[in-house]
């Protein structure tokens, strides 16, 4: 039993993980341009779809295909914020709402037109089994998850407070009129955000076919679990983001030993409504 | 099956749509409520409609309650079940300023379909319940009775777009647009904005519940996989299309939807081919909402303007 615990406690860290850098871009283009991309799981979609074309279609190397369904991906976010998003800044918030569930059902649909409605596997290597005495830990692509979560999680921190354009982005989030008056580039501040949105989004989306499957609605079911991470941090606490994303994990991951583990996203629900109706700010809100 | 027997069939179908399509404009186009998990009320009004009409459990079936109750008082049920589960919802999501309502109604939706699987007690799984009895069924003869059907949801149509159109213009439904336009104005006249988003939220529920009610009875079944996701976005879509807070333009882009629907039925396809049409089906939906909200951005029917002295 202890050792179930402690694997599903690893299970939760690696679920973390992903969800930060599911989590990261949602929240970040939600401060910027004001409005939630509904369409945001697709990118995880997109990215994991590529880099299986990449990887199982034409045979590059399973880095290579990372890397360029990434940048691919980062991309196809900021072609998209330009051609769609931006133009309809001026109708308000609830168009442009509505205009990312178009698009996300737009690129549901690509997705499982490419892809095919079957799920798909990349088909890694299998790793050997970390074992520490009797208890089993994790494999070793696994732990590879945490490193790069956590890589994720110190590069945005440096990114934040260290960089001319974590600062603006700070400005601009915390108060938008005042940060344009002092002069902040606001279009070169959001391409960045959309790319960067688009790539974290990617890398969520490969590491949810090396730890699962591909299927096309996963952008969809992604989406709604990386929205109540963004509601338990409090809807565009970056940081808080971070703790969020372990907690849901975590939560999910252990739950599913007491429920069956169809309800694995019916838990991340039940802590966004927790959440809302106790610290409706969220949970770091002083 | 003759032409006309087609088409009332199918103006049965756009009534029910219809329905759904009005009560959601309330939300959307009145009220300026992003619900992006309508097809949640509308699965609950066909499954408790599905519950209180069906027959009792016989040895075999995984479902625990079947009340065989008519399907009048499936509908009651319909209608009570869907306006509670309104207000339950409402009650954490509509309180604050912000995306939290479409949130959690997404999230919900998504949440309700796991449930609907999963919970085989309550809603027999993926098989669902099917043979359900119909209002009035035992009165009319077979070969007439979609002639019955077809003029009851006409009716019901008719019912709520009066009732609809009745609360858009009474001062009800002018403060609901103030919150639209302006929520810090219609607080500062002392209007509880929370009370009104409940409100809207709650009764227009009912509206969708009962359209799902309806819809169960019109196919005589109810499985989970009826009840898509991409179903909200139809709706969305067809509210968009023919005119944002404006009751015939309601209607009118739920019967444009469901004509082009209905035509692509017909267009022949390779084999190959077909197993993409949901997902060319579902790019079109996208696509059609993403450029209607960019060029027409106030819909076929525009809302009238109304200017108070």
């Amino acid at each position: 039993m202890i050792n179930v615990i402690i694997q599903n406690t690893l299970f939760g860290i690696v679920t973390g993980s992903i969800l930060v850098a599911g989590t990261l871009g949602f929240v970040m283009t939600e401060r910027l341009d004001g409005f939630i991309n509904i369409g945001h799981g697709q990118y995880l979609a997109i990215g994991a779809y590529l880099t299986y074309w990449f990887y199982r279609g034409l045979s590059f190397s399973f880095a290579l295909s990372a890397i360029l369904a990434v940048l691919l991906t980062a991309i196809i976010a900021l072609c998209l914020h330009k051609v769609f998003f931006k133009p309809m800044h001026r109708f308000g918030v609830i168009p442009l709402i509505v205009t990312s569930i178009g698009l996300g059902g737009f690129l549901n649909g690509a997705v499982e037109y490419f892809g095919g409605p079957d799920p798909h596997s990349f088909n890694l290597p299998i790793y050997k089994v970390i074992k520490v005495g009797e208890t089993s830990l994790l494999s070793k692509d696994f732990f590879y998850i945490i490193l790069i979560g956590i890589v994720l999680i110190i590069i945005v921190h440096l990114f934040l407070q260290n960089t001319r354009i974590g600062k603006a982005f700070r400005a601009v989030s915390s108060n938008r009129e005042l940060a344009i008056i002092k002069g902040i580039d606001l279009d070169f501040l959001d391409n960045f955000t959309w790319l960067f949105a688009g790539a974290t989004g990617a890398i969520a989306g490969i590491l949810l076919g090396v730890v699962g499957n591909l299927t096309p609605d996963m952008g969809w079911s992604q989406t709604m679990i990386i929205m109540s991470v963004a509601v338990l941090a409090g809807m565009g606490n970056i940081y808080g983001i971070m703790i969020a994303s372990f907690i849901v994990g975590l939560i999910m991951d252990l739950g599913i030993l007491i429920l069956p583990s169809g309800y694995r996203p019916a838990l991340a629900f039940a802590i966004m409504i927790i959440v809302l109706l106790i610290k409706p700010k969220g949970i770091f809100a002083k | 099956m003759g032409l006309i027997d087609f088409f009332i069939v199918m103006l049965s179908l756009a009534a029910i749509w219809g329905i759904m399509g009005l009560a959601y404009n309330l939300q959307y186009g009145f009220t300026g409520m992003v619900n992006l998990g309508t097809v949640a009320w509308f699965a609950i009004g066909g499954y408790t409609f599905a519950i209180l009409t069906t027959h009792s459990p016989q040895l075999g079936d995984a479902y625990m309650f079947g009340f065989g109750l008519s399907p009048i008082i499936g509908l009651i049920g319909a209608a009570i079940i869907s306006g509670f589960v309104a207000f339950l919802i409402g009650l954490p999501s509509l309180k604050f300023k912000g995306h939290y309502f479409a949130i959690i109604t997404f999230a919900f939706a998504s949440i309700l379909h796991y449930l609907l699987v999963n919970e085989r007690w309550l809603t027999n799984g993926t098989i669902g319940f099917f043979g359900l009895n119909s209002l009035g069924e035992n009165i009319f003869e077979r070969n007439i009775y979609p002639y019955f059907f077809c003029f009851l949801t006409v009716l019901g149509l008719i019912f709520a777009y009066l009732v609809i159109d009745k609360v858009g213009k009474a001062p009800f439904g002018r403060a609901i647009r103030g919150i639209r336009e302006n929520d810090i104005v219609a607080l500062s006249v002392g209007k509880n904005i929370f009370m009104y988003r409940m409100k809207v939220f709650v009764f227009s529920s009912i509206f969708i519940g009962l359209a799902g009610a309806l819809y169960s009875m019109y196919l005589t079944l109810v499985t989970p996989s009826m009840y898509a996701a991409t179903l909200t976005f139809t709706v969305l879509n067809a509210v968009v299309i023919g005119g944002k807070a404006n009751n015939k333009g309601a209607i009118l882009g739920i019967f444009i939807i469901m004509f082009f629907a209905q035509l692509l039925r017909f267009i022949e396809v390779s084999p190959l081919f077909a197993v993409r049409m949901s997902a060319i089906n579902a790019m079109i939906d996208g696509l059609l909402l993403v450029v209607i909200l960019r060029y027409l951005p106030d819909g076929i029917l525009k809302e009238k303007k109304v200017i108070y002295n």
